[in-house]
């Protein structure tokens, strides 16, 4: 259960630098925020995999996943088994995002980026319990790595959403061209190791848009 | 083959389960075990069909064209392969055993959510179920789905292209919906309405989790149910599930005594929860139990996929969509801007409205496509079920095509020709209707008269099996300033109507006091006294809170609202909010000059279209936008890209720009000759492949708020409406967005097809990924980063 959204970020995602936050706009954020949460269908899924390291790809065996380019194979470094997760905010509050974005748009674009922070917290719970199953076999988590991040390329998304069956599970599916939909939903590839969670690196050094990343020019990350 | 009356029909269990037992090798589709492994997909069905299945589902769950688009087999090969093993499997027992073809969704969300179209969903499930038919199998089984108009386009398809008996089942959450909101209560409106042969539940929960779903779904629908449960809840990692064969037949069997009939097991269930059950119904048989359902008692209502209305009380129609008579709307239609539609039908929901009436004709417009824009977009944004209402039948039914729910169509009346054609319409697609009692000889003046027509309507849809519940008879408000002496009349009919022919009655109020000064009045006056002789329906704008006041009043006085418990929470939250607006107004005067730049500078926007009223009374409205407008929003422009304000501030100062810029455009629709306050027409859109629009709606707000006159295209737009978009409106500027990688691709295709088409006009593009320098190699002119930008870049083109 999410109940409540972190302020601070949702601030961050609307481009809010330094300047105060006025009357008005907390106001908005306020009703935002109730309303995102009342209507919030979280949901998630995770599933645990060894994997295959070959010259070409890490495999997952069973599966018809093959995971390509040198950045997942760093950030797997020091795992031989990995999670899976797809988690998603539910379809609720894109037709609620939709409706503002038509009657007032001030609101559509909060909403919007509660939505964001909603999903983060959802796959946040999904982390914590992945954290416990491995840190009761002495084991750590990598961060979250989803395809697009690096060389890892998107169209990564196709497989992974298949072998978790997300569409029947949670309710997420693909459109042509690799968005998901719900829109405010994730996937990621966590890795499991031995070691400290060291191989945490910045993860704008993998992100493809790091040269023009708005929230880099204003000096945060997303 | 399937005898429905007098036996529990026995389905079989999980296919996916048993081919993990089996040890088979699951590759990226487990159809195509079909033709690699068929003698493991044949014994499992035989061990369903041993266990005592009559009916087995082939394993062609999603042998569809997308789901199939990355492997090495066709449709054809997998469908067919698939029927030929579980017809062999039947072929082999000794007892009649029936194959279904088993279709479960495509694997990609309909719009509006996803970018699906129905038309596509609808050619998949055609090639699979005229291929499936052709291999033999005896009926058709849609499961699985969880989008209701996902549903309705496999079911079109296979009535459409097949004469198999046609099974749909969907699955719910525990709350009783399914991921994308659909209502159990819907879903059996909308099927039974559709004609499927039986209807039902499948996976996602154990017995004891959809036995309160049973509850309602036998409650909602006369055909058959089908119960198709999952072995409990999965474990997601181990991939196991909770409950044993024997719990699972167990929890089953109080399904029979709500009258399911046709029961068996989803995942996790293998051929030993179907040999219980059997042994669970044997039990049954030997102790006398009987599976008697409840009589069933058919209700007047529509629905969205995610709202029913039941009729059973006034219910308010919103009459505010059609354009006879609005400048503005009809303006809005011609100029395709859905957006305005959209508000309307979105205010009149916030008002109170339980059904919106839809109408978009004109004369020299493409009435049936916009019908279906219209439709599609509202769906999007609003949760009330439509009226579709059009005097052509090709517009009905386009609309009836792609609706989600079960709608209502407005109108037939008495005229044979007019019944015979729309008639089989609302029957196919499973509607109610509006039946005007009037025929070829006009409007009857006298109630008897009246009628008469509306039980020749009525009993003229019983014959084409549309059920007298699905008949909302309108019998017609007269303009009492010219038949002053039938207005009782229209009262009196309905009346007759009501007592006689126990159905639902509408009523168009407002036309009554058509001519006369302060309308409202004898509105309300009318509207009352319909209400109390049994008027269920009227159509009404919604806005007005007289009307809506007549209503909630009329439920107190009828002993409808109990309590007034509506009532009271309405109206205290009224007076309270009345109460505060009084103590919120703004320090600054109405009848100060500045008031509105300061409304502007500060997103005021409550505040900004009396400030503009104010002014038009010394200023002309050219001089407010030049003078007052553009350099307030310069302003906020200036200070969001500087920092000091950010987004939803931009906006809200654009919003309020927006109010000010409506009563100018109002005031000058009524002035001859002051020209436009338009400063050049842009096309805005979301590329092909992209539905994330977010930032396009956000330029588009702002640009609006400049003058620059937005033709929206919406997202996933195809290449060539953009090209013709441009080639049609001359627009000079075009701005398209594109969120990922994956759709800059179709963003350089839209540029390259709108340069080859010879366009003259400057084409700006955004998004998340694009820069300067990317923006150039795709051939765009410029790049803006922000919705500021946009405006510089428009400023810079049309000036």
């Amino acid at each position: 259960m999410i109940r409540r959204l972190n302020r601070e970020e949702i601030l961050r995602y609307l481009g809010y630098k330094d300047s105060g936050v006025t009357e008005r706009i907390e106001q908005l954020l306020n009703r935002c925020e109730a309303e995102t949460l009342k209507i919030l269908q979280s949901k998630y899924i995770y599933r645990r995999f060894p994997v295959e390291k070959g010259a070409d790809g890490i495999r997952i065996p069973g599966t018809a996943l093959v995971l390509f380019g040198n950045d997942i194979q760093e950030h797997l470094k020091n795992c031989n088994e990995i999670f899976l997760l797809g988690a998603t905010a539910g379809i609720e509050l894109d037709k609620r995002i939709r409706r503002y974005m038509v009657t007032e748009p001030d609101v559509g674009v909060i909403m919007d980026s509660c939505g964001i922070q909603a999903v983060e917290q959802i796959a946040d719970l999904a982390e914590k319990e992945m954290e416990q199953e491995v840190s009761a076999e002495g084991c750590h988590l990598t961060w979250r790595f989803s395809p697009g991040y690096g060389d890892l390329p998107l169209e990564t998304q196709r497989e992974l959403v298949h072998v978790l069956d997300t569409h029947r599970k949670i309710g997420v599916s693909l459109t042509e061209s690799c968005l998901m939909v719900p829109s405010k939903s994730v996937t990621a590839i966590l890795g499991i190791s031995d070691t400290k969670r060291d191989v945490r690196k910045n993860k704008c050094n993998f992100c493809n848009n790091r040269e023009r990343c708005a929230f880099r020019k204003r000096g945060t990350r997303c | 083959m399937l005898d429905f009356k007098n036996q529990i029909i026995m389905l079989d269990g999980g296919m996916g389960t048993m081919l993990q037992a089996a040890g088979v090798p699951m590759g990226k589709v487990p159809e195509a075990l079909n033709v690699t492994h068929g003698e493991a997909v044949i014994d499992i069905h035989r061990q369903y069909i041993d266990a005592g299945a009559d009916i087995i589902y082939a394993n062609t769950f999603s042998a569809n064209r997308y789901k199939l688009g990355h492997s090495d087999y066709s449709v054809e090969e997998l469908v067919t392969a698939g029927v030929v093993n579980a017809k062999k499997a039947a072929a082999a027992s000794e007892r009649d055993v029936a194959v279904a073809l088993d279709v479960g969704p495509i694997g990609e969300l309909m719009e509006p959510n996803g970018s699906l179209k129905f038309e596509d969903a609808y050619d998949m499930f055609k090639e699979m179920m005229t291929v499936g038919a052709k291999a033999g199998a005896d009926l058709i089984v849609i499961e699985t789905s969880t989008d209701l108009l996902e549903m309705k386009a496999a079911v079109l398809a296979a009535k459409e292209n097949t004469s198999l008996p046609v099974f749909s089942t969907m699955t719910f959450e525990k709350n009783g919906r399914t991921f994308t909101g659909v209502t159990v209560e819907a879903a059996a409106l909308t099927l039974t309405g559709l004609g499927v042969d039986a209807v039902g539940i499948n996976c996602s929960l154990g017995p004891d989790d959809i036995y309160p779903l049973a509850q309602k779904l036998v409650e909602w629908t006369p055909l058959p149910v089908i119960i198709k449960a999952n072995a409990g809840l999965p474990n997601l990692n181990s991939g196991g599930y909770d409950i044993s064969a024997g719990q699972f037949a167990e929890q089953m069997d109080k399904f029979m005594d709500l009258g399911v009939q046709i029961i068996g097991g989803c995942c996790g269930t293998t051929p030993e929860y179907i040999r219980e059950m059997k042994k669970m119904l044997s039990r049954r048989t030997a102790e006398g139990k009987r599976a008697d359902r409840p009589a069933f008692v058919r209700r007047a209502a529509v629905c969205s996929s995610t709202q029913v209305v039941e009729i059973d009380g006034v219910r308010v129609i919103g009459e505010r969509i059609n354009p006879t008579g609005k400048k503005l709307f009809k303006e809005a239609l011609l100029n395709h801007n859905i957006g305005y539609i959209l508000t309307q039908g979105i205010s009149q929901v916030e008002a109170g409205a339980h059904i919106l009436d839809v109408n978009v004709g004109l004369p020299k417009i493409d009435e049936a496509g916009l019908m279906v824009e219209v439709i599609k977009e509202l769906q999007g944004v609003v949760d009330v079920p439509l009226q579709i209402d059009s005097s052509h039948a090709g517009v009905i039914e386009s609309g009836l095509r792609i609706y989600n729910g079960k709608p209502i169509v407005n109108s037939v009346n008495g005229e044979t020709a007019v019944m015979e054609k729309i008639f089989p319409l609302v029957k196919k697609y499973g509607a109610a209707v509006v039946g005007l009692t009037l025929d070829e000889k006009g409007i009857p003046l006298l109630a008897e008269e009246r009628y008469a027509v509306a039980e020749r309507i009525v009993r003229k849809a019983e014959s084409y099996g549309i059920p007298k519940e699905d008949v909302y008879i309108d019998c017609l408000t007269l303009t009492a300033s010219a038949q002053q002496k039938e207005v009782v009349e229209t009262l009196k009919a309905m009346q007759l109507v009501k007592e006689r022919l126990g159905v639902k009655t509408v009523l168009g109020v407002s036309n009554i006091s058509f001519g006369l000064p302060k309308r409202e009045f004898v509105n309300v006056a009318f509207l009352t006294l319909a209400m109390a002789h049994g008027l269920d329906l009227p159509i009404i704008n919604p806005n007005v809170s007289a009307m809506m006041a007549a209503i909630d009043s009329f439920n107190i006085l009828y002993n409808r609202d109990e309590g007034s418990r509506f009532y009271v929470d309405k109206y205290s939250k009224i007076v309270e909010a009345e109460k505060n607006a009084q103590s919120a107004v703004p320090s600054v005067k109405p009848s100060d000059t500045k008031s509105l730049e300061y409304a502007v500078l500060n997103g005021i926007r409550e505040y900004a279209a009396d400030a503009t009223r104010e002014l038009l009374k010394t200023r002309s409205a050219m001089d407010i936008v030049n003078d007052i407008l553009i350099p307030a929003l310069d302003k906020v422009g200036a200070d969001f890209e500087s920092g000091k304000l950010f987004l939803p501030q931009l906006i809200q100062s654009a919003t309020t720009a927006q109010e000010a810029f409506d009563v100018l455009k109002e005031y000058m629709s009524g002035q001859k000759d002051e020209g436009t306050v338009s400063k050049g027409k842009v096309i805005i859109a979301t590329v092909k492949g992209d539905i994330h629009d977010i930032g396009k709606n956000i330029v588009k707000v702002v640009m609006e708020n400049y003058g620059y006159e937005m033709i929206d295209l919406g997202k996933d737009v195809p290449i060539e409406k953009v090209v013709e978009a441009v080639q049609q409106t001359g627009a000079k500027l075009v701005g398209l967005s594109a969120l990922m990688t994956t759709t800059v691709v179709s963003m350089e295709e839209t540029i390259r097809a709108i340069h080859e088409a010879g366009c003259d006009c400057k084409i700006w593009v955004g998004g998340a990924v694009l820069t300067e320098d990317y923006a150039r190699q795709i051939g765009a002119d410029f790049y803006a980063k922000d919705a500021k930008q946009s405006v510089d870049i428009a400023k810079s083109i049309l000036g």
